[in-house]
């Protein structure tokens, strides 16, 4: 009887070594961004977010434009990607034929494997010369008066050409919790307005979307955490230039493109690596904020299930 | 009974009112409005799927032959003539690396979760897991430099190695298979795991004996998920590992590097070179073959699992 | 054979089937206006959705193929001129459990009207609470019609479902073993009011309860396995059933 309680024990005692090593790899995480970023936090404080140069060899670091550009990205990237995740969503869940719907959602799912830089090299080949033969000529001859729409170089690379592309990969996330949201809802109630004579549009308006909407706004959360964090698309798509863009078609730089590109040179003066750390930093408080929020909603509306299409290809 | 008076008093019956066709029509007409509106979002969204796959295969076509995935790039700028050989043989070491780190540590947590776990604890640690699942890839690439790779300061001064980005991968990675491997366990009837301790096994028994066998799928889908998510990475190899046009040396230090299907394209797309770009086409052909293959894995396992549990 | 003009509902060789099963077998029987009719039998016999067959409810199950003719009022409801909206709004339906809409009690019953296109404020004022006395909540949330419908307790919500069934000038209502999730009290309740509402429309219940169904209905139909066994008046049908599986299934739960 002993040896089968301390044989349990061990199994209990090995076990919780993996779950603490899993825990430590979080706190390693946090600790190591919160350590490196630490000289720059102190140095800057929080004229980190406001200042508007950036200017390495100076030991001046200011966020903002790439917190402009970041903000941009993230911002259009989800008023392209939800009209259109509510529409497949509701598509796939109230009006697609059954024997469809399985094949429909796998190929929703695909997109969600395609890696971030197969996206972005699409994006380099198809997106950018869209917009540069087709889109910017139309916008400079037509809108050319409107600051916003102002096409300054005509070079298809830029803000739009990149949330356009990281719309498409948030488009998964939020459409696939849109149909699971959806497909929570009871269908007695959903049968209850069928038999008054409602049309489907009268049910998905007066029905479904009212049970629907709080998993709808947990999934936004989400596609919003993913799209602030899209590192390898953006680099190749948005131009690359420190500059706070003012119209839809200028160039920019978010914070994840910076890392990427120069977190590597960065590292051989300490302060221009806390800088970027700090950049990292930034990335991560959102993520983590977004994300406690966001699975809170999810947890109450689905029951937490984890679809798939919420791990993206990197 | 109260109610029953109440109905007595309103005997005159409801007025009737007129069928309004025209409204009825007009909704009709709306739904028909929302039925094109949904259509269209879902092509709209679809589109870029087939479409990527059309303009890789396209464009990257001449390429897509057995030399091509057996030999290195060589020529100048590297890469114009040759393989991705390199990328492959890379992605073997970062996938394995990366497995053995994330594989145990997930499932010896999901285990823990629903053997011993206490509520509060699973509540936590689910969402520990969602976290990081949730932290953008470019800082897990920061945090690998500075824990693997760094040669100053504390950390394991592996380099820019397949060690340092295997093990970055597999913090990506451990969440994923922890989250799986838990909800696998969960969805086991619970009556089959507390039969068996009723019986008198222990809790290590009844893992070996109904557990794995039970959630076997489940893990599998986790593990699957987990490769499938690492090997579309790029952003964390680019602090950890960066690329290697050749065979690695070692897994650690100076000829430690490996080369890597998604950095391969990275840098591909980067270079001002028409045949690179169409190589970096080839390869990505070749990246989502793998990818769509353990995608249909997934489908197998998920199908059969529920076809014989 | 009753008088064809007394005859509200009247269903010739309805089969139905879903993918490879024959659900309903040949079903040959009609209502009589005014009348409440319980159908009885054991689960999955088929009178859930002989029930559905009746106000075409089940367009959307796919796979499912029809064939036969239910009239109401001497019309074929599947000929193709039939609009499924006007079909429904002729008959209420009333479910297992209460499931109202995710709205305040006030718009549960106004979205009858709103669908159907009554836009006139006052007229919907006045509808909704005349459907509220009719079921015989009115005095219970007169207070409180614009709070969520969710707050009610179970049998004001299945009252608040009837209530919203009848918004809309139906003259058949059919229900889906409506008690079926209630207390005894809440029950009893709702089935004074279909016995109240037998002046106004033809009620047909579906019922797993044979003492409930004795207690309420004019007509009573036994189905088992899809086909209709026996269908004949309540006293007859309780008291000496004509076909042995009928009394077997009566006397066994009696």
């Amino acid at each position: 009887m002993f040896n089968l309680k301390y044989k349990d024990d061990l199994y209990k005692f090995i076990l919780s070594i993996f779950v603490l090593s899993v825990i430590s790899v979080f706190l390693i995480a946090v600790a190591v961004i919160l350590f490196y970023s630490y000289p720059a936090i102190i140095r800057y404080g929080f004229s980190f977010l406001w200042v508007k140069e950036w200017n390495p060899p100076k030991e001046v670091f200011g966020a903002l434009t790439f917190l402009a550009g970041t903000f941009m990205v993230t911002f259009l990237a989800l008023l392209f990607a939800i009209p259109f995740s509510f529409g497949i969503g509701i598509f796939l869940q109230e009006y697609c034929p059954l024997f469809l719907r399985g094949i429909f959602t796998v190929i929703i799912e695909m997109l969600a494997g395609i890696p971030s830089v197969v996206f972005g090299v699409w994006g380099v080949l198809t997106i950018v010369p869209w917009l540069r033969e087709s889109v910017e000529p139309f916008f400079d001859r037509h809108f050319s008066s409107i600051p916003f729409l102002k096409v300054e170089e005509n070079i298809g690379y830029g803000i739009l050409a990149a949330s356009i592309v990281v719309a498409f990969m948030i488009l998964p996330i939020i459409s696939s919790i849109t149909k699971d949201s959806l497909e929570s809802v009871p269908k007695i109630a959903k049968d209850g307005a069928l038999a008054m004579g409602a049309t489907r549009l009268d049910v998905i308006k007066d029905v479904s979307l009212p049970y629907a909407l709080n998993g709808i706004y947990g999934g936004i959360i989400l596609g919003f955490g993913r799209a602030v964090g899209e590192t390898i698309a953006v680099v190749l798509l948005i131009g690359n230039q420190a500059i706070v863009p003012k119209s839809l078609f200028s160039v920019g730089y978010t914070i994840s493109a910076v890392l990427a590109n120069t977190f590597t040179f960065a590292v051989i003066s300490p302060i221009y690596a806390s800088a970027e750390v700090e950049l990292a930093l930034i990335l991560l408080a959102v993520s983590l904020i977004i994300n406690i929020v966001g699975r809170n909603i999810l947890n109450k509306v689905i029951g937490g299930r984890f679809n798939r299409s919420q791990f993206g290809g990197g | 009974m109260a109610e029953l008076a109440n109905i007595k008093k309103d005997d005159d019956p409801m007025p009737v009112f007129p069928i309004n066709r025209g409204y009825i029509k007009r909704k009709k007409f709306y739904n028909g409005i929302a039925v094109f509106l949904a259509v269209m979002a879902f092509i709209i969204g679809a589109f870029p799927v087939f479409h990527i796959i059309y303009k890789a295969v396209a464009l990257g076509h001449e390429y897509l032959n057995w030399r091509f995935i057996s030999t290195l790039p060589t020529g100048f700028p590297i890469g114009a003539q040759g393989g991705i050989l390199n990328a492959i043989i890379g992605d073997v070491y970062l996938v394995v690396i990366a497995s053995i780190f994330a594989v145990p540590l997930g499932i010896g947590s999901g285990l823990y979760l629903s053997l011993f776990g206490k509520k509060r604890t699973n509540t936590f640690l689910r969402l520990l897991n969602e976290l990081m699942i949730g932290i953008p890839s470019v800082v897990w690439g920061i945090v690998g430099f500075y824990v693997f790779s760094t040669n100053a300061g504390l950390g394991f001064h592996f380099g820019f190695s397949a060690l340092a980005g295997g093990l970055t991968l597999g913090f990506i990675m451990t969440p994923i298979i922890a989250l799986l491997t838990e909800q696998a366990i969960n969805r086991i009837p619970s009556g089959y795991i507390e039969g068996a301790l009723a019986m008198g096994a222990t809790k290590w028994q009844a893992t070996k004996s109904v557990i794995i066998k039970a959630a076997l799928g489940g893990i599998f889908t986790g593990i699957l998920l987990g490769i499938m998510n690492i090997i579309g990475q790029t952003a964390p190899l680019l602090f950890t590992n960066y690329y290697n046009t050749g065979m690695p040396t070692g897994i650690t230090g100076p000829g430690g590097a490996v080369g890597d299907l998604a950095m391969l394209i990275f840098i591909y797309i980067h270079e001002p070179s028409k045949i690179l770009h169409v190589k970096a086409e080839a390869a990505s052909v070749v990246l989502l073959c793998f990818i769509f293959a353990i995608d249909l894995g997934l489908r197998l396992i998920n199908y059969l699992t529920r076809k014989f549990l | 054979m009753a008088e064809q003009d007394e005859i509200k509902v009247n269903v010739k060789n309805l089969n139905f089937y879903y993918g490879n099963y024959h659900l309903l077998k040949n079903i040959n029987l009609y209502f009589k206006k005014n009348s409440v009719c319980t159908l009885l039998g054991p689960s999955g016999c088929g009178k859930s959705t002989f029930l559905r067959t009746l106000n075409r409810m089940n367009d959307y199950t796919e796979g499912a193929k029809l064939t036969g003719e239910v009239l109401i009022d001497g019309k074929n409801i599947y000929d193709k001129s039939v609009d499924v909206v006007e079909l429904r709004r002729n008959i209420g339906m009333v479910f297992q459990s209460p499931n109202p809409f995710p709205k305040s009690i006030f718009d549960n019953i106004a979205f009858g009207l709103k669908i159907h296109g009554i836009k006139n404020r006052e007229f919907i004022a006045e509808r909704v609470e005349k459907c509220l006395r009719y079921a015989g909540l009115y005095d219970e949330v007169k207070d409180k019609l614009h709070k969520s419908a969710f707050s009610l307790s179970g049998g004001q919500q299945q009252r608040l479902c009837i209530a919203r069934a009848i918004a809309t000038n139906p003259s058949i209502l059919l229900m889906d073993e409506p008690t079926a999730y209630l207390d005894p009290a809440s029950a009893s309740i709702i089935l004074d009011l279909i016995t109240t509402f037998k002046k106004y429309y033809t009620i047909i219940i579906v019922s797993h309860n044979i003492q409930q169904a004795g207690r309420i209905s004019d007509y009573s139909g036994f189905f088992l396995d899809g086909e209709l066994i026996e269908f004949d008046e309540a006293g007859n049908f309780f008291t000496r059933p004509k076909d042995k599986r009928t009394e077997n299934f009566i006397t066994s739960r009696y």
